[in-house]
């Protein structure tokens, strides 16, 4: 089972004079238990692409599918207990009295489970967000914006999904809430094998979490690769809006001063080795 | 207080009361003492909740004191009488774009502020084409502003408190939702500001590549200052940021993780032109095997 994703086009305001082509012709296929990163610059057409994947959005031309459901089909309620979608600022949706039942919302509106069946999961969501048992009878409001994150999160992992989407879930937090956040996500990935896609215009965030990175650029996927690849043309990164890691702008320095020096370094690690290859220890 | 201090906190405390009576008042701000000097480009850190869009907040009378004072331009912002010249002088820019632009068509927009402010219209057409120059954005006075990207509505947005003519102009987390060219669009926009028209500037961020822009980097926690100085000097000390749930810039953890294993490199390195004068200078004296 997997996303396979057929020439697909979307196209917003369609036959009118504000026709924008937002995805074209796109093809793509994502297996179970990936972990994905959509990368683009704002108006590259990575959001509208993922709201392709739980039928939120459907295509002009072309097809989605999704664990054998085509997205056009009337399975959509199936569609959506599969596909788990994280809009962006999920938080500003909490609206509940206590951090227990926002998380327990969507998974009693969706599924008719037995009162102590559902308390197991809300509390497996929750732990799995990293958020401890006092937090539960809280207001979610007196959280700070991290934990009100995971706690938005778990609303939408507790009704089990096997691919979760995420749209710029670290925008605004702050870096070690950011840490936390991917730290969770890959530790779901591993456990219960659910592919993660997140969407991000952060290079360098997604190279340290995602085993696959795609980059739209204006409505077409310019790139398929993984993170060790990405950053061999940072020229064309550039140019489609984005940028490098920091540490790939050293390499990249470094190599001009130092015949054979890797230029493609993105992670603080390799260039702590590399470094340490070509200078002596005092 | 003297006219090269923009804005002085002195020992200000603030709680949000509690929304209901079992409910207890929430601490943000616990005793703040910060002086902000004209034509300075600050960079406050800090993580979630730690009290940063409060302080921003006392820093144009949106909030006021509820011990201590604030002081903006040598004005009270316990008085009341003062809170139009406050928010004239000292404009601030979200984090959301979508939340701060209120016109249909971006120069009107630009205008909404010093049409309030009531300035005379001749003069308020000339302030929108000056503003929207300064920031770029000259070719898109007649654009609808839903069509712009999320780095061209902060450049609207942030030429909408020019054409008020402030002193100063904060920034509360404006770059978080922004991709990285958006992001120096706007950071590009402010160095100009700061730099050629000696605008203060304040900025909330938790990008640490911003932060090594500012004269200053002040870290609020539980709501206090603890710690202050240069992009250098706060980020040179590599554990004790990140235990205040924050980051350094990765050449910065690159040194510092080098330093561990033994090499004996400077801990203040930010920037990739540091990094890369460093080892120069450690290959010229330390060059090993037939690499170089």
């Amino acid at each position: 089972m997997a996303i396979e994703i057929k020439n697909l086009t979307h196209i917003y305001n369609k036959d009118t004079v504000m026709e924008k082509v937002a995805v074209r012709d796109v093809t793509v296929t994502i297996r179970d238990g990936e972990k994905v990163g959509i990368i683009g610059h704002t108006g590259s057409g990575k959001s509208t692409l993922v709201q392709h994947l739980n039928g939120l959005l459907k295509p002009h031309a072309g097809q989605v599918i999704v664990n054998g459901i085509d997205t056009m089909s009337k399975d959509i309620k199936e569609l959506r207990k599969m596909v788990g979608m994280v809009f962006q600022y999920p938080e500003h949706q909490l609206f509940e009295e206590t951090v227990y039942k926002d998380i327990a919302f969507g998974l009693k509106k969706q599924f008719r489970l037995p009162e102590d069946e559902a308390d197991l999961r809300i509390r497996e969501a929750a732990a799995e967000m990293g958020l401890s048992k006092e937090l539960m009878d809280k207001s979610p409001f007196e959280l700070s914006g991290g934990q009100k994150r995971r706690v938005a999160i778990a609303g939408v992992l507790v009704t089990g999904p096997s691919i979760l989407v995420l749209d710029e879930p670290t925008a605004g937090l702050d870096p070690k809430g950011r840490d936390e956040l991917f730290r969770s996500l890959s530790e779901i990935n591993r456990t219960k094998k659910t592919t993660v896609i997140i969407v991000s215009h952060s290079m360098e965030e997604m190279a340290g979490f995602a085993d696959r990175i795609l980059v739209m650029n204006k409505g077409s996927l310019a790139m398929d690769t993984t993170p060790d690849k990405a950053f061999e043309n940072v020229e064309l990164l550039e140019s489609m809006g984005l940028s490098a890691p920091q540490v790939t702008y050293m390499a990249r320095g470094l190599a001009r001063i130092i015949k054979g020096f890797p230029s493609d370094i993105h992670t603080v690690d390799r260039m702590v080795e590399e470094i340490m290859k070509v200078v002596k220890r005092p | 207080m003297n006219d090269i201090t923009m804005i002085q906190a002195k020992n200000v405390y603030y709680y949000y009361k509690a929304m209901s009576e079992n409910a207890e008042n929430v601490e943000a701000i616990n005793g703040i003492d910060l002086e902000i000097k004209k034509g300075e480009f600050l960079v406050l850190l800090g993580r979630n909740g730690s009290g940063k869009s409060t302080l921003c907040r006392l820093f144009n009378a949106l909030l006021k004191p509820r011990t201590g004072t604030v002081f903006v331009n040598g004005m009270d912002t316990l008085n009341d009488e003062n809170t139009w010249l406050i928010r004239k002088d000292v404009g601030m820019v979200f984090q959301n774009p979508d939340n701060q632009i209120v016109g249909n068509v971006v120069e009107e927009d630009v205008a909404f502020g010093p049409e309030n402010l009531g300035v005379p219209p001749e003069e308020i057409r000339k302030r929108v084409d000056r503003s929207l120059k300064t920031v770029g954005m000259s070719d898109f006075a007649l654009y609808a502003p839903h069509r712009l990207s999320g780095g061209q509505k902060q450049k609207v947005a942030i030429a909408g408190i020019l054409a008020m003519e402030p002193q100063c102009i904060i920034l509360d987390e404006a770059t978080s939702m922004l991709d990285p060219w958006g992001r120096k669009e706007v950071l590009d926009v402010l160095l100009d500001l700061n730099k050629n028209r000696g605008i203060t500037v304040i900025h909330v961020t938790h990008h640490m590549e911003e932060a090594c822009l500012a004269d200053r980097v002040a870290v609020v926690d539980n709501g206090k200052i603890i710690a202050e100085g240069t992009p250098a000097e706060i980020f040179s000390d590599v554990e004790r940021i990140k235990g205040m749930g924050l980051d350094v810039p990765q050449v910065t953890e690159v040194f510092y993780k080098l330093n561990k294993k033994g090499y004996k490199f400077p801990n203040d390195i930010l920037t990739v032109d540091e990094a890369l004068k460093v080892i120069m200078e450690n290959l010229a004296v330390n060059r090993i095997g037939n690499r170089n």
